[in-house]
């Protein structure tokens, strides 16, 4: 009598969301797990090798150096940056909110040619312009970018990005009467700050610096850029000797680093939730400080700005316009020609085509799969959700060149060598897939959680289906958060590199593995420049794009969880 | 686990310390606009030390913004506050909130989420510079005045409602305070709760002797827990007095119908008789008038005048003849509430006249009855 459909039957999409994250993450990370510690029969032999290898100490040193540097140094920036534009009447609010999307989102490694461009030891623009100024005698010098503070330099607009997109919400939906409260019981303003809004804040400084950490602990392009001995770089070149044993130890130690990072994370943002004491409240406009408070704010602002886009990618523009960089800024010096190069190139063509489909294909899979397993996790009351939830999640503290390793590992091997992905563009899909399911999961998570199942419930009494009611109601209901997840994955995954430049194959260049060999030899710095900033370009509309669905859809970018 | 509130809700002690640490308010002439929106229009009035006053009116008539500007969390365009012979705002010279020496109750009570209830009430008295040990016994003290002795090692997340309510009260005490300012404390508590909380703010504040300022949207809460009541609209005050005052005189349409219960009847053909007036109903009859705005319904000649549902006494028969005001009527519906049973009674001539009376029933639906009401109870309104 009663014909149940696909939706009536939560068994059925279940089992499909959970063969589907078992088989993107949970085969490969146990797989690699079981292999990093086998060697006829189980043994630790490969970790007591990593410890032992000199380098790869110093490699791990390094990468805890540098990206707890970057959580410190982000907290230092964003912190006053987040409370600037949520706080006073600074200007340049939105300017600065933008450049914290742009950065967060555009590919790491342009931002290490730029600053290579700028500060490299020998032809670096402010090493001339600073040897030029103060009359040096020196070759080099004097800022060398080349080390693992110019790793941090680098890597930080991203760390304060994480931190100021988690702290700029968390300050305005402080309750203000908190505030007030303290005034009133005869505080000052800034001791107010202090023994007030300052703890207040801590789970989302803690989550912001968290994400920072485990993001640098994740570099792959910018340490490859500046030559610089990390874990990342170290599991690539155990991979290229075909050490297939410390490539996947070394990756296990990476995923572990990152995972503690991540459960930290988790534990910090569920500790800001029983911060709240009044829930749903939305609270009335603040007028937020004036005159000279927001006058520094907004100098503060301006010089970020200027620090982490405008000279950087304005100095790549003004590069990728030399005919010959030897000439620097001589009349005559100027043509697109570079451009022209760039866009002529075969190599370059293919790669394009190939990152487009693989991007579009992710982003397609990402936010069908992400919004059914989300729809399992949030709607369904079924036992072993919260087992997707977390498989969901683990990609996040998996670094794209851990991933790849694990898919190596796993394709080929038996028994799913059979498949024949390894080589083609089928491992790079995965791989691209695997990256970012969480962010198609989380997106279509918080637009469920949003959307009050009473809706559904009516077009249920009303006649409907479930299938029906998933398609007439839900979807169209979510469908600007579903646009939305759609245009960050394509995003991301469009200039994606540290998992592509391990398993790119002869035939299967992307975007970015193409950028690196230009960078590296065959077209120069020039090129590479107007590259570059074609790329920053694509990514920069496509992003704005993105954040004005965004805005309509959930009220504001997330990323993350 | 949440122990009952009524465990933790014992009424103030009564061997609490009584003080008069209460300090006169005089507010003068306060302004305050947001762009074109004037949000308070030259609101002023006075308050004895120890005394409370309640500012009621309906959202968004500036009740919480002016008392948001006595606390300093705004400031006036222009007035004048003085407490205690201090002035707290004159035009541009103002005294920020740390300097005011006030309490107040935030509708969210506004507890620190990450400081335990003695934290929290140990903050006001640490920025005053007592010794640990004189903080110590303060907030014991002021923990026993509200019942809540054994909560000071608690997190307000892990409180109930009521229990919040409590220690955002004795926060607010803490530091004795010469004023107490509340912003719809209540609001966010279930009925009985508020119920119950209202008579203890009001013992305390009385006990205590602090001046207070409440800012409320319900008449119950204002005329159980005031002294004086302003009633506010659209940023001005249109009446101020004891809460019998305006509840028994109200002086417009508006705060008759917003304190309390109350039939607006409209008069034509009004003459002046004994003292009062007299006027003629839409179906005919007419009613006396004795009290409110007689000169202007004379000068006006029509009138509209208040009678609460609870005067009016229904009966089968005729009632006696010496009554001011004898209207006939047929009862439509009867609904009973509890303590009061509610009649709609139609009068003719489109009239419809609500009358509340205590049980038993006087009457049936389709009954006819005689409604009878003293002139000394029948209002003029200004408008």
């Amino acid at each position: 009598m009663t014909k149940l459909t696909f939706f009536d039957r939560p068994a059925i999409a279940w089992a499909i969301a959970a063969v589907w994250l078992a088989y993107l993450v949970a085969i490969p990370i146990g797989y690699m797990t079981v292999d990093s510690l086998t060697d006829n029969g189980l043994t630790l032999a490969a970790y007591a090798e990593f410890f032992e290898d000199p380098k790869l100490r110093t490699a791990m040193r390094n990468s805890l150096s540098v990206a707890a540097g970057v959580a410190v140094l982000s907290v230092l920036v964003g912190a006053p940056l987040a409370f600037g534009v949520a706080r006073t009447q600074m200007h340049g609010r939105t300017l600065v909110s933008a450049a914290m999307i742009v950065c967060l989102v555009s590919p790491d490694f342009l931002l290490a040619m730029a600053y290579i461009a700028l500060a490299g030891p020998n032809a670096g623009y402010f090493n001339q312009a600073i040897r030029t100024v103060f009359d040096l005698k020196m070759e080099s010098g004097p800022l060398n970018i080349f080390t693992l503070w110019g790793l941090v330099l680098t890597a930080l607009p991203h760390g304060v990005s994480y931190v100021f997109l988690a702290l700029v919400p968390a300050l305005r939906n402080v309750d203000p009467a908190l505030e007030e409260a303290s005034r009133v019981q005869g505080a000052g303003p800034l001791e107010t700050i202090r023994d007030v809004t300052l703890p207040l804040m801590r789970p989302a400084l803690l989550s912001g610096a968290l994400l920072a950490f485990s993001g640098s602990l994740a570099m792959y392009g910018p340490p490859h850029m500046l030559r610089l001995n990390v874990l990342t770089i170290s599991i690539r070149e155990s991979l290229i000797r075909l050490d297939f044993k410390a490539a996947s130890a070394a990756s296990m130690i990476l995923i572990l680093m990152s995972l503690a990072a991540l459960v930290l994370y988790r534990h910090s943002t569920r500790q800001a939730e029983r911060f709240r004491t009044v829930g749903g409240k939305s609270f009335s406009e603040r007028s937020g400080a004036e005159g000279r408070v927001a006058a520094a704010f907004t100098v503060l602002g301006i010089v970020y700005v200027l620090a982490v886009l405008v000279v950087p990618y304005g100095g790549m523009t003004v590069i990728s316009l030399m005919k010959s960089v030897g000439m620097g800024f001589s009349a005559g010096n100027w043509s697109f020609d570079n451009y022209r190069a760039v866009f002529s190139d075969p190599a370059v063509r293919n790669a394009a085509t190939l990152s487009v489909s693989l991007a579009a294909s992710t982003a397609t899979l990402v936010t069908v799969m992400g919004f059914l397993v989300a729809y399992v996790v949030i709607r369904m009351k079924l036992r072993g959700r919260w087992l997707l939830d977390y498989m969901s999640i683990i990609p996040l503290a998996v670094p794209g060149t851990a991933l790849a390793i694990a898919l190596a590992v796993v394709y080929l091997n038996p028994p799913l060598n059979a498949l024949g992905l390894y080589g083609g563009f089928g491992i790079l899909f995965v791989a691209y897939v695997t990256r970012f399911i969480t962010f198609g999961v989380r997106t279509s998570q918080s637009s469920l959680i949003q959307l009050s199942p009473e809706f559904e419930e009516a077009s249920r009494v009303g006649g409907a289906g479930g299938l029906k009611t998933v398609a007439l109601i839900t979807l169209p209901m979510m469908r600007q958060a579903l646009v939305y997840a759609w245009l960050l994955v394509f995003v991301l995954a469009l200039p994606e590199l540290s998992a592509s430049i391990i398993l790119k194959g002869i035939h299967t260049q992307t975007l970015s593995t193409v950028l690196l060999d230009i960078w590296n030899g065959n077209g120069g710095l020039a090129q590479a420049c107007a590259f570059g900033m074609t790329m920053f370009a694509s990514v920069g509309i496509l992003l704005l794009t993105a954040a004005a669905i965004a805005k309509r859809a959930t009220g504001g970018l997330r990323i993350g969880t | 686990m949440t122990p009952s509130e009524s465990k933790g809700g014992g009424s103030a002690s009564p061997e609490a310390p009584a003080r008069a640490s209460g300090v006169d308010l005089r507010v003068e002439g306060l302004r305050k606009s947001y762009g074109s929106v004037v949000a308070v229009h030259e609101v002023g009035f006075e308050i004895p030390a120890g005394k409370m006053i309640s500012l009621i009116g309906p959202s968004g008539c500036g009740k919480t913004t002016t008392l948001r500007m006595i606390a300093g969390l705004e400031q006036p365009d222009v007035g004048r506050i003085v407490a205690g012979g201090r002035v707290l705002v004159d035009g541009d010279a103002r005294l920020p909130p740390e300097q005011r020496d006030l309490g107040m109750v935030f509708q969210s009570y506004a507890l620190w989420p990450h400081m335990t209830v003695f934290d929290n009430l140990a903050y006001g008295l640490k920025r005053r510079g007592h010794a640990r040990e004189a903080i110590a016994a303060k907030v014991a003290e002021v923990l026993r005045i509200v019942g809540m002795s054994q909560y000071g090692e608690r997190y307000p997340g892990q409180l109930s409602g009521g229990q919040q309510q409590r220690v955002a009260l004795s926060r607010a005490i803490a530091t004795e305070p010469g004023i107490l300012l509340f912003d719809e404390p209540l609001s966010n508590l279930d009925a009985v709760l508020r119920e119950q909380m209202r008579f203890e703010i009001r013992s305390l504040q009385q006990r205590l002797g602090i001046t207070g300022v409440y800012v409320t949207h319900s008449q119950d809460e204002a005329l159980a827990m005031s002294d004086q009541i302003a009633v506010m609209r659209d940023g001005r005050i249109v009446q101020i007095g004891r809460p019998v005052e305006i509840y028994g005189r109200p002086v417009s349409r508006f705060v008759a119908a917003f304190i309390g219960l109350t039939n607006i009847v409209e008069l034509h053909g009004i003459e002046a008789r004994g003292g009062g007036i007299t006027g003629a109903l839409p179906g005919g009859g007419s009613i006396r008038a004795g009290v409110g705005a007689i000169s202007a319904a004379l000068s006006r000649g029509t009138a509209a005048v208040s009678i609460r549902p609870v005067e009016i006494a229904i009966r089968r028969d005729a009632g006696s003849a010496d009554a001011d005001n004898r209207l006939a009527g047929r009862v439509r519906t009867t609904a009973f509430t509890g303590g009061l049973i509610d009649y709609f009674v139609d009068v003719g001539g489109g009239l419809e006249l609500r009358v509340q009376t205590t049980p038993p029933a006087a009457a049936e639906p389709g009954e006819e009855v005689t409604l009878s009401f003293a002139a000394d109870r029948t209002v003029v309104l200004e408008d």
